[in-house]
């Protein structure tokens, strides 16, 4: 069961969401409860201490007389619950959405002018929560998890094509399907953690072998799936026809 | 005195000289070698071999006659030997263009003469007998001690009055014409024939210091001057970008505050219209109504207001008006663009010039992927934490891309002659051992970021 917590400073707000959310989850049927409803900050950092589980927030972005805002409420709580989904409720149109949905990987925000759009995307949330975590249980995805300073980003690794150093030092290139990533890494580290999904086909180049078409071997060159090439030294080249062929 | 002699007393020299050189190359490009260690190894590698090479291939001039040639021939090529070397040492350990190893080996080799010549003044007018061991003596306390003293005392008088900064100019512009390049490339032609002179007509047998000194002040002094005189035009040159910033931003202000007066009039109609609406209890006409308004008020105005405060957030002047120029040009062609600043940022530690290329590099890219498309959007986002700040910039997706090629010079969804844009912003941020970018497509959005850490 998922729980749900409101920090709301507006009692009247927290109340009619709470009723709302509560209305919801019985139509519905969800496998969610409200656990928390209140307007301090502390109060629902307190309570994350005490249960160590996957999470519902709704939170207001402006918390009058509280001793933090929503920005760094999220920042917190997502220390605590990494893999929790908030959602910001606003008086006003212009929240920094992006920043607030880049950072803390906000769900959604909603605002709360309006009533019955509040409403509608109360609903929506716990609609999209839900069929989220319906699909993540089918979900079998391997992850290449990046920490980048202060963001972590998480690449399917059967989308990776390779791994390349380039000329400064420790940096990594991850070329992905759809991504391209600049880390802190060691090709050899690399190597040995991803195992033998991956070839090291060049000093500066750890290719997936799921990923290779074909081999040129007149320009001592790997082609990619996606139509990329990668060279390869001639030390390998026996391996990766063997790798390519089984 | 004996080949092998000389030959380890020239190695000590030559290692001095070295460790002088590169330090005047850290003082002159404002950094140390990058970090890889590779480069720094081959760097050191380097410099050891031509240590070797420098002592030995003088110990040959000097037995073999080649620094009483006429005309001062035999040192002119030998400076020109050791710039080579010079030239070599920094393009291994900065990877800088031809151009620039060669003014900067120049520049350190005038440096390192201010050191030499004050050396000079304390053995002024003395030609030691090297065979005789008393001479002898006395010539290697003056090579081996005063000389590397009085290179560190010039070095440091370099470093710290600011003068490094005025030669390191010099250096970085890029626009300087290939003459004024070869001009200065003949300088050590000029300094040996000005140190020849004197010693012919007047038939001394020694170097004429004063004249030597004269010659470098005078030179010095040219450096200075035309280098005050650059600092000075891109004083101004500042100046008037920020000057024509700010114009801009007070016009943009201008309008903003004309579209209020304009709403303030529409905003009494409509409150007239309320008023009559209330009064029959319409309650549903009156939502309606406070609906519409807000709503007009942020097409109107709000959403330049919005904007605007966002901006404001931006405290480094050049990216403001960089971004300023962006967002109105946006506007202009009718491209939905949002800017989000959540909180103030100060300064990014990349050089301003570069950071400001690598944001045009990407906005416009942006523009160009959505420009003349239906609901085509670009997102800016600035964010600032307590170790690093993110640049975020995003676009509406149209076409599918080629990451294969996406930073191969010339590639663009657009047809020819584009797309040298990301080649280019990948070689500027080769140069950054501390900022990280990252290219993606999500959620059928193109996605540049750029992350630097603060330090």
């Amino acid at each position: 069961m998922l729980p749900i917590y409101i920090c709301e400073d507006e009692r009247t707000v927290r109340e009619a969401e709470q009723a709302w959310l509560e209305k919801q989850i019985m139509i519905e049927g969800y496998d969610m409860e409200i656990a928390l409803c209140t307007g301090s900050p502390e109060e629902l950092l307190e309570a994350l201490e005490q249960e160590q589980k996957r999470g519902i927030y709704f939170l207001d972005v402006e918390l009058k007389g509280a001793s933090m805002d929503g920005f760094k409420l999220g920042q917190e709580i997502r220390k605590r619950d990494t893999r929790g989904f908030l959602v910001y409720v606003t008086a006003f149109r212009e929240l920094a959405f992006e920043t607030f949905r880049y950072h803390l990987e906000a769900l959604d925000y909603l605002c709360k002018q309006d009533r019955d759009q509040m409403y509608t995307g109360l609903s929506r949330c716990l609609k999209v929560i839900g069929e989220r975590i319906s699909r993540e249980q089918g979900e079998q995805q391997e992850y290449f998890t990046i920490r980048t300073l202060d963001v972590v980003r998480h690449v399917p690794v059967n989308e990776i094509l390779y791994f390349a150093t380039s000329g400064r030092t420790h940096r990594i290139e991850l070329h992905g399907l759809q991504d391209r990533v600049d880390f802190i890494g060691s090709i050899q580290e690399l190597e040995k953690k991803l195992g033998r999904r991956f070839i090291r086909a060049h000093r500066a180049f750890l290719v997936q072998t799921d990923q290779i078409a074909g081999v040129d071997l007149k320009n001592r060159e790997l082609v990619l799936k996606n139509g990329e090439h990668c060279p390869f030294s001639r030390t390998m080249r026996q391996k990766l026809l063997d790798a390519v062929t089984v | 005195m004996e080949f092998w002699q000389i030959v380890s007393a020239n190695i000590c020299g030559q290692t001095v000289s070295v460790g002088f050189v590169l330090w005047m190359c850290s003082i002159l490009l404002g950094r140390l070698p990058d970090g890889s260690s590779g480069r720094r190894k081959k760097g050191i590698f380097l410099a050891l071999f031509l240590v070797l090479v420098w002592s030995v291939t003088a110990a040959g001039c000097y037995l073999g006659g080649v620094w009483s040639w006429k005309y001062n021939l035999g040192r002119i090529l030998w400076e020109y030997f050791v710039l080579a070397g010079y030239i070599l040492l920094l393009r291994v350990l900065y990877r800088l263009s031809f151009r620039s190893c060669l003014l900067s080996a120049v520049i350190i080799a005038m440096l390192s003469a201010y050191g030499e010549l004050l050396a000079e003044v304390f053995c002024y007018g003395r030609v030691f007998d090297l065979n005789i061991p008393a001479e002898r003596l006395q010539y290697l306390f003056w090579f081996l001690l005063i000389s590397p003293i009085c290179l560190l005392f010039s070095g440091l008088v370099i470093s710290k009055s600011g003068a490094g900064k005025i030669y390191s100019q010099w250096v970085q512009r890029e626009e300087m014409g290939n003459r004024l390049v070869i001009l200065i490339g003949l300088y050590p032609v000029f300094n040996q024939i000005i140190q020849w002179l004197p010693v012919n007509r007047v038939e001394l047998d020694k170097e004429n210091l004063l004249i030597s000194l004269a010659f470098l002040l005078v030179l010095h002094l040219i450096f200075v001057y035309v280098g005050r005189d650059w600092q000075q035009k891109q004083y101004i040159a500042a100046q008037e970008a920020s000057l024509r910033q700010q114009t801009v931003y007070i016009e943009k202000m201008e309008q903003i505050q004309s579209e209020l007066r304009r709403f303030r009039h529409d905003f009494r109609n409509m409150m007239a219209g309320m008023f009559l609406q209330a009064e029959e209890g319409g309650l549903t006409a009156v939502q309606s109504y406070i609906q519409e308004m807000t709503d007009d008020f942020d097409r109107q105005v709000g959403d330049q207001v919005q904007l605007m405060n966002q901006l404001a957030n931006v405290h480094m002047v050049e990216a403001k008006g960089l971004l300023l120029e962006k967002l109105i040009g946006m506007q202009q062609k009718r491209i939905r663009v949002s800017l989000e600043v959540l909180r103030p940022v100060y300064q990014v530690p990349m050089r301003s010039t570069d950071l400001l290329r690598c944001l045009g590099i990407l906005i416009d890219n942006a523009i160009e992927a959505v420009q003349g498309r239906e609901e085509g959007e670009v997102c800016l986002m600035i964010s600032s934490q307590e170790d690093c700040i993110t640049f975020r910039i995003k676009n509406t997706l149209y076409e599918a891309i080629d990451f294969g090629k996406l930073e191969t010079a010339g590639y663009s969804t657009k047809g020819k002659d584009r797309g040298v844009g990301l080649s280019s912003y990948r070689k500027i941020l080769e140069n950054y051992d501390f900022v990280f970018p990252f290219t993606a497509v999500q959620e059928g959005y193109f996605v540049q970021e750029l992350k630097i850490q603060q330090r």
